[in-house]
């Protein structure tokens, strides 16, 4: 390694140099008097020698930083006020960029959390004209794990009986199990935690009984006991032996299943189509092979589903001649429900941090002006304008990476605040945490704008006039004005497109929450009950115990009603059947709308306020008399457009020649949104419509309904102590819910529009307090000149709101293409809403108004004599 | 040009170390008095040269007893100047012939 040399050992050397030079001259004869000066000569500038051979070792930018840093602190030292604004807001603006980024760097950009992720497919079948996808039937599954050549494995999970009552430990408790083909777990490449993943024999019907324990209910439930493997639960009354542990981290493949317990599907070898139609419906997950496009599978999919036609029993084949088959990457199929809300917040934040950066540029212009003797002077001691550029740019990073510091802190406190805005079956946020890549992101983001905010300030300030900078007190230069209001415009004008945007999403909500439920939720306690099948097999058994339950329920004191129903409002029902009208050409099965239905006790509409419109109630004597059925007003709509519903006669379900007499039409209750939207609704009395699981309804005027749930426990166990009541909640809670997530997107965006209202106002304030000391001078002489009060605070505020104004004016015009863009993606929300529009700027053109009235009142009071003399 | 002045300078040291002032004489009587060479904006090549290798440089004693820092060609310097100056040969030599190029053509 060549030692450096230090800038001494250079000084000796040009010393020697002159020294020699000198001796030379001597000995040719120039006069003593000369020679050393015709040797310095000779050498020309021995500054500038110096000062090239510094910069030729030493890392002249380095040394610069060094010195900008340093500088750029003491700098900022002496300005508290501004860097603690400067800092704040970028703290803020970075902050909610990186909390948003990091989820969905977690939800769209990072790999999922299973082996080949990016090959896994969601595999679904549906009518073209049918809302609901029924999962591919068991047959379909049996026949592409056969048949398909492009699938690196088939996998199937779901098929009915996901609830199951463990029973042998303690208090029976209800726990999500989900059925699992024994391949899942490999397909996903999940490596158990402790145990092993089920074998072919387990995934067989009749073979050993097996269970595999989620992680969490591990810990709760079984201490963590790493001798739990080949244990015996009983689940739903079988015992089962614990063959594995699933590892900490798993997320189910799909967001409406749990992972608390997993048992073998057990799919029988022979999974033809019988005529009994006696097969499942299935979630299914295929694994496509390397270099394999979706749409290949897709298409080998459904030949292989038009094959297996002739197998079929007959009213199968005109019902699935139209199936399609659809495969969605598992990325799509797990964050489809949030992925755009997810990118409009963090386009939402990216607007908010640019009007932080404008804040903060506008309020570096205001300095500039102030500090232009200090850049004079460092121009005139010999700082390039590149040189004053990137010391100015230093002050900015510097704020950025004390912002972006203290936003990455913010980031990390409020990303559990943040995921309880997320859905609360999306996984594959829970536990989300900072990591690399996005710390990558922030340090990003915080140079960027830290840049963004200082360069148009710097280059301005930058630009020096010396002589100008000598006149004291002149006002500021008409460039740098103009550079602030078009600053300060920018920012209204992207607080206004928040504003606007956020009013949307609070009119949806709004809208939302006050519209008619179309029952009357107050005071009403639901839950729900599951009757296992190896002790309520069949519908006697099950009708037995629910008309004990609703006897019972009906005694617990405070209880003004009750009524056992197979659905809920909001929550709908689970079944759905095709259906024919009485009198109208006969459709062919698969071209039957299905219609959900649901068996309910006869106080059913009481107990929930929901009103029969026309015609009766379900009365005691329809529970042994002719079939009827009660319909809500969408569906006598719908069917029965122009003419009465009542009397009419339908049949629903697969059930022949059971056709039922419609005798009631009570009103339309909201229920989950569904797109395209399904409100149609049968009601049966549970006597002919009894499903294993049903909710219990709970009626009590004057009350908080929690408190009968442990009334409402007894009054089950007394019946039979070995069924768990889960599910438990209010139906003002059920309703709540249902608005979560918009509720969640409305709270979100008016916090950043707050925010952003926030930010904006300050810039305002600022540059419009800045402005009134740069004219103090004016004022003064406009004031000793006879000019009122009134006028000069009207000038001050008028200049003020002319500004909002103009920015006003832009973001109106930015709001709409932004809301059209909103309205695109978001259901329900009005593109062209002027009356929200102009509420925002209204709003925004009083909040700027406030904003000016404290330096205009401060304008107004400036005595001309001290305004005179202070400069 | 640039370079050239590195290349005189690797000339000069041929004959043996010198120091900077050494050097700038060297070049200026060398040249018969025709070359004039800055002295100051001799050593930022100096430094150049030592940075890449091609001289090396060490404190010694002067003739007339003065402490002076020498420079003395490395080999990878005197391979360099070999190349360089049949570069430059062959450089000079083309400009020459472009140079006299319109005496001997047509026009």
């Amino acid at each position: 390694m060549r030692r450096k040399r230090d800038s001494r050992d250079f000084d000796a050397e040009i010393q020697s140099h002159l020294a020699h030079e000198t001796e030379t001259l001597l000995n040719e004869g120039v006069p003593p008097a000369d020679a050393a000066n015709v040797a310095r000569r000779a050498f020309g500038n021995v500054t500038l020698a110096r000062e090239r051979f510094y910069e030729s070792v030493h890392w002249v930018w380095f040394d610069q930083l060094r010195q900008d840093l340093r500088y750029a602190i003491r700098v900022l030292c002496k300005s508290p006020l501004f860097a603690s604004v400067a800092v704040v807001s970028l703290a803020l603006g970075i902050g909610a960029n990186v909390a948003l980024f990091n989820i969905v760097h977690k939800l769209l950009l990072q790999a999922l959390p299973y082996r080949d992720a990016e090959r896994l497919v969601y595999v679904t079948e549906f009518w073209p004209h049918e809302p609901i996808m029924p999962g591919p039937p068991s047959p379909d599954f049996a026949n592409w794990r056969a048949k398909s050549k492009l699938a690196d494995g088939i996998a199937a999970y779901g098929g009915g009986a996901d609830a199951l009552n463990l029973t042998s430990r303690g208090e029976p408790e209800r726990l999500q199990g989900t059925m699992v083909t024994a391949n899942l777990l490999e397909l996903l490449g999940t490596r158990m935690a402790l145990g092993r993943n089920f074998t072919a024999d387990e995934d067989r019907p009749g073979g050993p009984a097996a269970v595999i324990l989620g992680y969490r209910l591990w810990q709760s439930k079984f201490e963590a006991s790493p001798y739990v493997i080949g244990k015996t639960i009983r689940l739903n009354g079988i015992p089962r032996t614990i063959v594995g542990v699933l590892p900490s981290g798993f997320v189910f493949p799909d967001n409406n299943f749990r992972d608390q317990l997993l048992v073998p599907m057990a799919l029988a070898a022979d999974q033809h189509w019988h005529d009994d139609l006696n097969f499942r419906l299935l979630r299914v997950l295929a694994k496509l092979k390397p270099e394999v496009a979706p749409a290949a599978l897709k298409d080998e999919f459904s030949a292989i589903l038009r094959s297996t036609a002739q197998e079929e029993p007959p009213q199968m084949v005109t019902m699935r001649k139209d199936m399609e088959v659809r495969m969605t990457p598992l990325r799509d199929w797990l964050t489809g429900g949030v992925r755009q809300m997810i990118l409009i917040l963090q386009a939402t934040v990216g607007l908010l941090l640019a009007i932080a950066c404008l804040n903060i540029a506008g309020l570096q212009a205001a300095r500039a002006t102030n500090r232009q003797r200090e850049m004079c002077l460092r121009a005139a001691v010999g700082a390039g304008r590149t040189r004053l550029l990137k010391q100015l740019l230093t002050e900015s990073v510097l704020l950025g990476l004390l912002g972006g510091a203290l936003g990455v802190g913010l980031a990390f406190w409020s990303m559990a605040w943040l995921r309880a805005f997320l859905p609360a079956n999306l996984h594959l946020v829970d536990g989300i945490r900072m990591n690399g890549p996005v710390l990558m992101f922030a340090v990003g983001t915080a140079v960027f704008a830290a840049i963004l905010s200082g360069l148009a300030p710097a280059m301005a300030a930058s630009r020096t006039h010396l002589h100008d900078a000598m006149k004291e007190g002149q006002s500021p230069g008409q460039g740098k004005q103009r550079l602030q209001a078009a600053l300060v415009i920018a920012e209204i004008a992207m607080t206004m497109v928040l504003l606007a945007g956020s009013g949307l999403f609070i009119k949806r909500f709004v809208q939302l929450a006050s519209a008619d439920p179309g029952f009357r939720p107050e005071g009403v306690l639901t839950m729900r009950v599951a009757l296992p099948a190896n002790s309520y097999g069949n519908d006697r058994s099950r009708i037995g115990f629910y008309t004990r339950l609703v006897e019972r329920a009906r005694t617990i004191p405070g209880v003004s009603s009750a009524a056992v129903a197979g659905g809920l409002p909001v929550i709908g029902a689970r079944s759905r059947g095709g259906l024919s009208i009485q009198g109208e050409p006969d459709v062919p099965a698969g071209g039957r709308p299905t219609i959900t239905i649901a068996g309910i006790t006869s106080d059913y509409f009481q107990t929930l306020g929901i009103p029969i419109l026309r015609g009766r109630g379900f009365a005691l004597a329809d529970e042994s008399g002719p079939q009827v059925a009660i319909v809500n007003e969408a569906f006598a709509a719908k069917f029965f457009p122009g003419q009465d519903a009542l009397g009419k006669r339908i049949e629903v379900g697969s059930r022949e020649g059971q056709w039922r007499e419609i005798v009631g039409i009570a009103g339309t209750v909201k229920q989950q949104e569904r797109r395209p939207p399904d409100p149609y609704m049968i009601y049966s009395p549970l006597r002919y419509f009894v499903e294993p699981e049903a909710f219990l309804v709970l009626k009590s005027p004057g009350m908080p309904p929690e408190q009968l749930t442990t009334a409402a426990v007894a009054a089950v166990h007394a019946i039979d102590p070995d069924l768990p009541l889960y599910d438990v909640a209010s139906m003002r809670e059920r309703l709540g819910s249902a608005i979560a997530a918009p509720r969640a997107s409305m709270t979100l965006m008016a916090i950043f529009a707050g925010l952003g209202l926030i930010l904006s106002m300050a810039g305002v304030f600022g540059v419009t307090s800045y402005l009134v000391n740069r004219r103090r001078r004016e004022i003064g002489i406009r004031i000793a000149l006879g000019a009122t009060k009134g006028r000069v605070a009207r000038m001050v505020l008028g200049r003020g709101l002319r500004l909002a104004g103009v920015g006003i004016a832009i973001g109106v015009g930015a709001s709409m293409g932004f809301n059209r863009a909103l309205g695109s993606v978001i259901e329900g929300i009005q593109t062209d809403d002027w009356a929200t529009l102009s509420a925002a700027a209204g709003a925004f053109a009083l909040a700027t108004a406030a904003a000016c009235v404290f330096p205009a009142r401060r304008a107004a009071k400036a005595d001309p004599m001290t305004a005179l003399r202070s400069e | 040009m640039q370079g050239t002045l590195d290349l005189l300078i690797l000339r000069t040291l041929i004959f043996g170390p010198r120091h900077g002032q050494g050097i700038a004489r060297d070049i200026h009587t060398d040249s018969s008095e025709e070359l004039l060479v800055d002295h100051g904006s001799l050593y930022p090549a100096l430094q150049r040269l030592e940075a890449r290798g091609l001289i090396a440089a060490e404190w010694g004693v002067s003739s007339n007893n003065r402490k002076a820092r020498f420079y003395r060609l490395t080999p990878r310097g005197k391979k360099a100047l070999t190349n360089e100056l049949s570069q430059w040969k062959r450089m000079v030599a083309a400009i020459g012939r472009v140079l006299n190029a319109r005496k001997t053509k047509p026009v």
